[in-house]
Order: C-alpha cells, then sequence, then structure tokens
C-alpha cells in the first residue's frame, strides 16, 4: 500500500510539471500581450516597452518559464503580472471562497442525489422514477447563469430573504453575512450536480440490484432494506465516488459561471482573470494548484477503493 | 433692508446646508477592476474613474461640465507670448500621509513627468510634457512652467490624470496598490477582484466636504449581475455601462433613477486606412452612407447614445456638428462602391473585428455589420469576436484588421489622427499640419478654427465610421443625492455626493 502510494505520488509529480509546460506553451501561442492590456490604447509603445521591462517580460520566454519552475521548487508561486502581488496568496484567499462552495454543493448533491436515485431505482419505472428522471433532466439542462439569476430574483427580490446578491465587500471578516453569500451558489450549484449524481446513483443501483448477490441475499431471507443498504449501496458506491472526485476538481474552475452572476471572487474568476490578462505566472500558479487537487483527489478515490470493496488491494 | 436680505439669503443658504445629511457608505458598481491605481504609472479609464478628484488632485480639474478649474492650484496667469504659466498653490494642503503640499511636489512631479527615459521614471506619457523646458518653484506656494513653444493643450494636459500629483517621496510601487494624494477621500483598501474602498479625508481643505464617510467602488463586469444588485440593496449605484435594456427596467421603478447624461466615448468604428480596400477614400465614404447611425442609436442602444459626425463628443470645447455629414444614402453608397470596381460577381469581403468585452461597442458592431449586409451581393461583411487582449494585439498593436469598434473614452483625443502609426494607420499630413495648428495657435479662437477644420478633415475623409457618443449611462437608489450624472469630468466625483435617510 505504502509503496503504491509513493509510486503515484512520483507518477503525479511528473503529471503536474508536464501540466505547466503544456499551460506555459498554449500562453505562447495565443495572441496578446500583459503589458498592453494593462495600459490600454492611450499608451505609447515606449510605455509598453517600460512596463515590460518592469515585469521582466523582456526575457525570454525560456528563461521566464525556468525561473517560475525554480521557485514553485523553492515553494514560491511567484508574483501575478496583473497585480504585482504574491500568487500564493491570491490563490489562498480565492480558494477560502471556492472550496466552501464546491464542498457545501457536493454535499448537498450527495443529500440529494443518494436518497432519490436508491427511490427511483426500487420504484423503477413508477411515477416517483419519472419524477426524479424529470427532475434531473431539467436539472441538467438548465444553464446555471440562468438558475442562478432565477434565484436572486425568487429568493432576494420577490421573497425579499435577507442574503446579498454578491460577495460582501469585507469577505470572511463579516462571517454571517460571507455565509449568507454562499446560500444561492450553493444552492445553484449543488442542484446542478445532484441532477448529475442521481442519474448515476439511479443506474449503480439498479445494476447492482440485478446482480446474483443480491439475488442470493434475497434468497437467503434477508430484509429488502439490508438488501439495498448493506448489499446493493455499497457496491454501487463505486462509480458513484469516482464521479465525485472527478466532479470536485472540476468544480474548482467551473463555479466560474456561478461566480460571475453571484459576484464571488473564486478560483474560478481568478482563473478567467488570469488568461484574458495573459498573466502567465498566474495562470501556471492556478493551473498547478487544481492539478495538484486533481492529483491527490484521484489518490485518495483509489485508497477508498480498498475500503468500500476489500476485493480490491495495492499490496 | 439689505442688512434683512442678507439675513435671509444666509438662514436660506444655512438650510439648505443642513438639508444635506451627512455620514454613511455608497457602494458604486463599476465595470472592470485596473490593474494598479495610479494614473501616473498605469492607464486605464477605470483608474480615473476612481481616484480622479477623489483621492488624487492636480493643479487643475475638468468639472463635470468638462471645464478646466481650479484645484490645487489657486489662480494661475499665462504671459502673453503663452510661453510661461504661473500657478499659485493653496496653502495649508496635506496628502493623505500627512505631509505638506508644497511647490517642490509639483516639481518633483513634472521633471519625473517629462523625463523621456519611462523605464527611470515610471511615468507614461512623457511625449504629453514635452513641450516643458523647465519647472521652477520661486517660493513654497508659487509654480512656474516655461514652454518651448506655445501648446494650446497645455491646460487641458495639467488636467489629464496623468498629472495627478502625490507626494516627492512616495515610493512608486507603494503609490500603484495605495495611491496617496490630497482629494476628500483617502485610499483605505483594495481587495484583489472585489472592491476598493475609499474613506473620508479628516483633513480636507474644503470645510464640511465630503459627505459621505466612505465609498465603496465595486467590480461587476456582468450586467445583470449589476441590475441584481441594485435590486437587492447591495448597490447604491451603477456608475456607467447600464445595459439599455436594463435602464428601461428600472426607469419604471421609482425607487431608482436613471440618468444618461453626455460624456466623452466615441465609439470609433475605425477602417485600416493604409491597407485595401479601405485605403481607397471612395469605400471608407462608401461603408459610411452604409451605416444609419439614428438605427444603431434606436436599435443596439434603445436611444441612449448621441450621433456624431467626427471623433469628437457635443459638450467638449471647440466641437463642431457633423453629425449629418455624410448621412445614411445606400444608393450613393452603392454607386461609390461600383466606382471603386466591386460588383455583385466581385463582391467587397472583409472581415469586423470586435472585442468581446465591450457590451455597447459589441452590440454597436452587430448591428451596423447587418446594415452593410443589407446593401446587397456586393458588400460582404463577417464578424470576428475576440478577446481584449487578442484585440490589443492583432488590431491595435500590429494593425492587421480590416475594420473595428471601440470606445474612446479619453476627451479630446482627435490628436491621435495625427499619430501615422496609431492603429487607424491614418496618415494625412493635412491634418496633422491643422492639428499642429491648432495647438500652436496664438489664441483659442484660432486654436478652435483649426480644430474645426480637423473634425471636418476627419468627416471628409470619411477616415472611420463615427456611430455615436456613448452615453454615460447608469442608475442609483432614490435615495442617493447631488449624483453628477453627465460626466465630462475622467472622475467620478463623489465629494458632494449624499444619502438621504
Amino acid at each position: 500500500m505504502f509503496a503504491y502510494a509513493l509510486r503515484r505520488l512520483a507518477f503525479a509529480l511528473v503529471t503536474l510539471w508536464l501540466a505547466t509546460l503544456l499551460v506555459f506553451g498554449a500562453l505562447l501561442l495565443i495572441p496578446g500581450n500583459p503589458a498592453q492590456a494593462i495600459l490600454g490604447i492611450d499608451a505609447t509603445p515606449a510605455d509598453v516597452a517600460a512596463l515590460e521591462h518592469r515585469l521582466g517580460l523582456d526575457k525570454p520566454p525560456l528563461e521566464r518559464y525556468l525561473n517560475w519552475l525554480g521557485g514553485v521548487f523553492r515553494g514560491d508561486l511567484g508574483q501575478s503580472i496583473r497585480y504585482e502581488t504574491s500568487i500564493s496568496a491570491l490563490i489562498l484567499a480565492r480558494l477560502g471562497i471556492t472550496l466552501p462552495i464546491v464542498i457545501a454543493a457536493l454535499l448537498l448533491a450527495t443529500l440529494i442525489a443518494v436518497p432519490l436515485g436508491i427511490l427511483a431505482a426500487r420504484r423503477a419505472g413508477s411515477w416517483a422514477d419519472v419524477a426524479v428522471s424529470m427532475g434531473s433532466l431539467v436539472g441538467i439542462v438548465l444553464p446555471s447563469f440562468w438558475v442562478g439569476l432565477m434565484f436572486i430574483y425568487i429568493f432576494i427580490v420577490w421573497l425579499k430573504l435577507p442574503l446579498p446578491s454578491s460577495f460582501p465587500i469585507g469577505g470572511w471578516k463579516d462571517p454571517a453575512k460571507a455565509i449568507a453569500a454562499l446560500v444561492l451558489p450553493v444552492l445553484t450549484v449543488g442542484l446542478a450536480s445532484a441532477s448529475l449524481l442521481v442519474r448515476l446513483v439511479r443506474g449503480s443501483i439498479l445494476e447492482a440490484l440485478h446482480q446474483d448477490y443480491v439475488r442470493t441475499a434475497r434468497a437467503k431471507g434477508l430484509a429488502e432494506r439490508v438488501v439495498v443498504y448493506k448489499h446493493a449501496l455499497r457496491n454501487a458506491a463505486l462509480p458513484v465516488v469516482t464521479v465525485l472526485g472527478l466532479e470536485f476538481a472540476q468544480l474548482l474552475i467551473a463555479t466560474v459561471v456561478v461566480e460571475t452572476v453571484f459576484g464571488i471572487p473564486g478560483l474560478g474568476s481568478l482563473s478567467l482573470l488570469a488568461i484574458s490578462a495573459r498573466d502567465y505566472p498566474l495562470v501556471q500558479g492556478v493551473v498547478l494548484t487544481i492539478a495538484t487537487f486533481i492529483v491527490l483527489l484521484n489518490l485518495v478515490v483509489d485508497l477508498l477503493y480498498a475500503v468500500l470493496d476489500p476485493r480490491v488491494s495495492y499490496a | 433692508m439689505m442688512k434683512r436680505w442678507l439675513f435671509v439669503g444666509l438662514v436660506a443658504l444655512l438650510g439648505l446646508g443642513l438639508a444635506q445629511t451627512r455620514g454613511g457608505t455608497l457602494t458604486i458598481a463599476i465595470q472592470t477592476e485596473p490593474a494598479a491605481w495610479d494614473p501616473t504609472q498605469v492607464a486605464g479609464a477605470d483608474i480615473s474613474r476612481v481616484v480622479y478628484d477623489n483621492v488624487l488632485q492636480g493643479l487643475v480639474k475638468r468639472n463635470a461640465k468638462g471645464e478646466i478649474v481650479p484645484a490645487l492650484a489657486e489662480k494661475w496667469t499665462v504671459s502673453s507670448s503663452g510661453l510661461t504659466y504661473t500657478f499659485n498653490l493653496r496653502r495649508g494642503v496635506k496628502f493623505h500621509d500627512g505631509s505638506d503640499f508644497t511647490a517642490a511636489d509639483v516639481v518633483a512631479k513634472f521633471n519625473r513627468a517629462r523625463n523621456p527615459d519611462t523605464k527611470a521614471s515610471g511615468h507614461l506619457r512623457p511625449d504629453l510634457y514635452k513641450d516643458i523646458s523647465a519647472v521652477t518653484a520661486p517660493n513654497p506656494y508659487t509654480v512656474t512652467f516655461t514652454l518651448r513653444q506655445p501648446n494650446n493643450d497645455f491646460l487641458f494636459t495639467l488636467s489629464r490624470p496623468e498629472s495627478l500629483i502625490t507626494p516627492s517621496g512616495a515610493k512608486l510601487e507603494d503609490l500603484r496598490a495605495k495611491p496617496i494624494g490630497t482629494g476628500p477621500f483617502r485610499f483605505a483598501a483594495w481587495e484583489r477582484g472585489v472592491a476598493v474602498r475609499l474613506e473620508r479625508n479628516p483633513n480636507y481643505y474644503v470645510q464640511g466636504l465630503p459627505y459621505l464617510d466612505g465609498v465603496n467602488f465595486r467590480f461587476l463586469g456582468d450586467g445583470d449581475a449589476q441590475l441584481a444588485g441594485l435590486r437587492a440593496g447591495d448597490l447604491d449605484v451603477i456608475a456607467y455601462s447600464l445595459l439599455p435594456e436594463n435602464a428601461q427596467v428600472l426607469s419604471k421603478d421609482n425607487r431608482f433613477k436613471v440618468f444618461s447624461g453626455s460624456g466623452t466615448a466615441e465609439a470609433v468604428a475605425g477602417f485600416n486606412n493604409s491597407r485595401p480596400p479601405f485605403n481607397d477614400v471612395r469605400v471608407r465614404r462608401a461603408i459610411t452612407l452604409a451605416t444609419n447611425k439614428d438605427e444603431l442609436i434606436q436599435g443596439a442602444m434603445l436611444g441612449y447614445g448621441t450621433k456624431i459626425g467626427s471623433m469628437r463628443s457635443p459638450g467638449e470645447a471647440c466641437y463642431v456638428d457633423l453629425s449629418n455629414f455624410n448621412a445614411y444614402n445606400p444608393d450613393e453608397a452603392r454607386k461609390l462602391l461600383a466606382d471603386a470596381g466591386f460588383t455583385a460577381q466581385n463582391p467587397l469581403k472583409f472581415t469586423y473585428t470586435l472585442a468581446a468585452e465591450f457590451p455597447y461597442e459589441r452590440r454597436i458592431g452587430e448591428a451596423m455589420v447587418a446594415q452593410l449586409n443589407k446593401l446587397g451581393p456586393m458588400l460582404q461583411v463577417s464578424i470576428q469576436v475576440v478577446d481584449f487582449n487578442t484585440w490589443i494585439q492583432r488590431v491595435f498593436t500590429a494593425a492587421d484588421y480590416a475594420m473595428t469598434i471601440i470606445g474612446h473614452v479619453e476627451a479630446n483625443d482627435i490628436g491621435n489622427w495625427a499619430n501615422p502609426k496609431y492603429y487607424w494607420r491614418y496618415n494625412s499630413p493635412r491634418f496633422q499640419q491643422l492639428f499642429t495648428a491648432y495647438l500652436r495657435a496664438p489664441n483659442m479662437q484660432k486654436a478652435c478654427e483649426n480644430l474645426a477644420a480637423a473634425q471636418r478633415l476627419l468627416a471628409e475623409d470619411a477616415a472611420a465610421v463615427f456611430t455615436m457618443s456613448l452615453p454615460a449611462l447608469g442608475a442609483y437608489r432614490a435615495n442617493v443625492q447631488n449624483w453628477p450624472g453627465s460626466n465630462l469630468s475622467p472622475g467620478i466625483n463623489v465629494t458632494e455626493v449624499w444619502l438621504q435617510r
């Protein structure tokens, strides 16, 4: 188990390095100039050259990349071109907003999707199953920017609930207000994830319920409750856990749409800014952070397999 | 009797003064977040909107009507030769860091500004200050500028955001993140990605001002998020770029006031004048004649916007109304295209490049392309939407484009047409001569005559399609008082804004 984890870790480091190389190359290929974008259309070429000099953008790309990589090994993600401030601090601040959204949304999605998925699977073909399927279809089809805006109108403008329409100025200094500002985003993201997840839970349970071991369990006279929750659910959990892990990593960036609607300064909007500003080191910092999450989550999911399914072993 | 009236007048004035309640914090939505806040080091309209005359001040300033009025200079005199400007500074003014504002700060600032070595000075646009041959301080409250040649834009240059004054001892990198000035508000904090917070300067030199305790400028790029914020009460003001359809919605609701003032942003649909097909004046004129500006204003902007015909907005000095010059005439446009050799078999095809981030320009550009394509099979225009950074690289820097549209927000920016390397690649010796004649004219009347001729020349040359002066379109909650609706100043000045309780 330990050797396996170590091997996976070494492999992960190489993956991460390749990811940064790929991103750096891609950014060199797309047109754009961070210095000119900062200065706008009233600056002269001399102004742009001076700013490029100050930001170190006049150095060759390879040198800039190696400098950045050297910094990473020393635990320093460098300075943002756009903000001229520490990238690590920027990313940490944004994670402090996006992580709670993602975790709460996935928790909500699980709480909704698992019971509803089981219900739909147990009564496959019934009106309850059809209702769950229809509901999940609606949840998948409706774009989150629209759902988010509708939530604002329904909950804030019409029902006048004391929820802010955007993340408060001052952020977590006012925890109650900050949490209130995250309620609707979590609801928007959570319902969308639940819509996907419920289909998966339903499918997995349904498949498990047709397995031989379930028939055996039923044949030996176990209560249906025990059959479903102890035998079927545990086996159906494998694909669900995998998807949850992937969904987590994806949501770190995919919240960008919801962040835009709700004016939330999260990791998604930071990556959007970094790309549109051609803030090369910031893009790399964000990619490295998210890639690290993906790698770690994959590892966790793999290890969870062993817990969920005793037949899996990494010895 | 006289005394009695004076007394009544005084009481009335006092009453008016008392009506303005002090205190409260105003939250204003702006569209983009600049990279830094010192306009001498980084350019951008949103920097000026926040700091100009709120945080940082110059010798003179442009007020909401666009007039140049005293700021840190109480008064000034110009020698008859037009070569010497003497400014008398306000006394007893302190910077937000507690240091005194004196002539030494002004001298240091303008010596830095005119240093042609931008890398060393860290100051943008030394070209604006190259006519200054010396800046001296005969005493701590007098500053004298000596010019190499007369320059009718000199006071305007001093009113530009680049001419705002910071303490001579302050470090440049500190000023980028936290500018220090003499204005009614101090820069309190910059929450990156969220907002900047300004707080009242308790030592402001005008007694009783400002009224507000603080001002937040919230960065919200999405028009619908701005609308939601205003309706939910998280925002007090949407300062500009309110979407026309949202303006219509808000104007029906008496909890909000919609304002549509004049501004200085011309939506210029620019040609690449240096290469085919737009190096041919007939083609440029044809495109101008095929553009129905009234329909653009009504259709794309729901009536918000002012028709123009050259690179100047009504309300700016020396403005000439050319809005009906080369007016919509599709028959004439077809004739001109035929003259230039384009037919249904050999159509004029080109790409119209739009920057995705600018909502007004994008919808005006899309509507304009639809108009052009209605001319007939001899004209085929396609749209390409790119992000602003790509636009900057391809269109602005490399001039690798046929036609585009963007708002030129800066006031008095007609001089860009005298620069043949600017992205329009418009190289007209006649225009350059007229613009120089404007700058060097012995008096304002002569200067304006030259500037009028320059505006006319751009229209006759159809150097671009000057579609409209974009509106300063925004909205605020009804309890916000004294909001400067029309704004010909670079700043969103909140000094005299107050909140009714």
